[in-house]
């Protein structure tokens, strides 16, 4: 679900390369605060674990194939902050070393997937916790991945009529909302299982191992 | 007169028979070495059924248009052009926008990002690497902050 060099117009990526600077600056803004010493190798851990995960492709009815993130359980124990600057770093390694998504479109993937989607993660879990904690943490994490893709889905789709040939063929990516939407919608509908899966097993983990305060993380940004 | 109004007849058909044929497809089939492409991704899938377009030089516009086949490969004839520009996308997102540098035998130098430079297991190792020293200098950093402190 990374977007790769060349899909996107430059009037969408150079933008988001503004915005995701910003909001780059604002997560790393008192992260000494947020981010506790003994959360730090914690942290390190659960990020190489996203980054691994974006390498794993897993197959799926119909013969397409996606791949977990990570991102909500990254948000869910560390806060959106710490968990928006480290997904940025695993998305620009995997497009420096793999070519798994582009650096012109990191700043879009950064905050479709990172900011969006953790943020998506967070709402959720806020709202429903109250309900059932273990529910809200599974369905934080669907709801993560499935906003992150309706956001990539969108701004994909948009390229067609962003960016044209004189004969009017897309200039950079070719397909419009009518198939962005539902190849990136129904595929990650069933990869958010995958991930609500793993990060209610990553989350009870933790509270096993106490680590403390996970709820306050979670509500702060 | 009726003799002539056949052969005229005859001869205005003869000159039909040209454009009408014109509207028949014809198939001619030959073997000639051409450049083969395979796409995958990282864990080795291929990049199966997927749209791709291949430009040469700096066009804007694409010579070959297709979809690559179940082994995710697509074929092409360079026809004496060195470069070319490929781009590959899945609908979900997933793909790539690579030049290539087509040599005269035919093989391509710098198509694989997987054959130049480390092997994949290599890069996993480097990226892990990379982020637990990151992390790792970013704990000794702070260490030294909170012991220099007053």
């Amino acid at each position: 679900m990374h977007i790769p060099d060349g899909f996107l117009a430059p009037q969408i990526w150079l933008p988001a390369w503004g915005l995701a600077a910003g909001a780059w600056t604002w997560a790393a803004r008192d992260l000494r605060r947020r981010l506790d010493e003994h959360a730090v190798p914690r942290l390190a851990m659960l990020t190489a674990l996203a980054y691994g995960l974006g390498l794993i492709m897993v197959p799926l009815p119909g013969g397409s194939s996606g791949h977990l993130l990570g991102v909500a359980l990254l948000t869910l124990l560390f806060g959106l902050r710490p968990a928006f600057l480290a997904y940025s770093g695993v998305l620009a390694l995997q497009a420096l070393l793999f070519g798994a998504g582009g650096i012109t479109a990191l700043g879009v993937n950064a905050l479709a997937l990172g900011l969006i989607g953790g943020a998506t993660a967070q709402g959720l879990f806020r709202l429903l916790r109250p309900l059932h904690e273990e529910t809200a943490v599974a369905l934080a994490a669907w709801g993560s991945i499935m906003v992150g893709a309706l956001v990539l889905a969108l701004v994909l789709g948009a390229q067609p009529w962003l960016a044209r040939r004189a004969d009017g063929t897309p200039l950079f990516f070719p397909f419009d909302w009518s198939i962005t939407l539902p190849a990136l919608l129904l595929p990650h509908a069933l990869i958010g299982i995958g991930e609500a899966a793993l990060t209610l097993l990553v989350w009870r983990h933790a509270r096993r191992r106490g680590w403390h305060a996970l709820p306050a993380r979670a509500q702060t940004a | 007169m009726t003799r002539r109004i056949s052969r005229l007849g005859l001869a205005w058909l003869a000159c039909l028979s040209g454009t009408v044929t014109a509207h028949e497809v014809v198939l001619d089939m030959t073997m000639t070495p051409a450049a083969v492409l395979q796409l995958r991704y990282a864990d080795g899938q291929p990049f199966a059924f997927e749209a791709y377009e291949l430009y040469p030089g700096t066009a804007d516009m694409p010579a070959q248009v297709g979809r690559t086949d179940a082994q995710g490969r697509l074929a092409f004839l360079p026809d004496g052009q060195a470069d070319w520009r490929l781009k590959a996308f899945a609908a979900d997102g997933h793909g790539l926008d690579r030049r290539l540098h087509i040599a005269p035998t035919g093989a391509t130098a710098a198509a694989s990002t997987a054959e130049a430079g480390l092997d994949h297991f290599a890069r996993v190792i480097l990226g892990l690497a990379l982020i637990l020293g990151g992390f790792g200098l970013y704990q000794r950093y702070r260490s030294k902050q909170r012991k220099s402190a007053p």
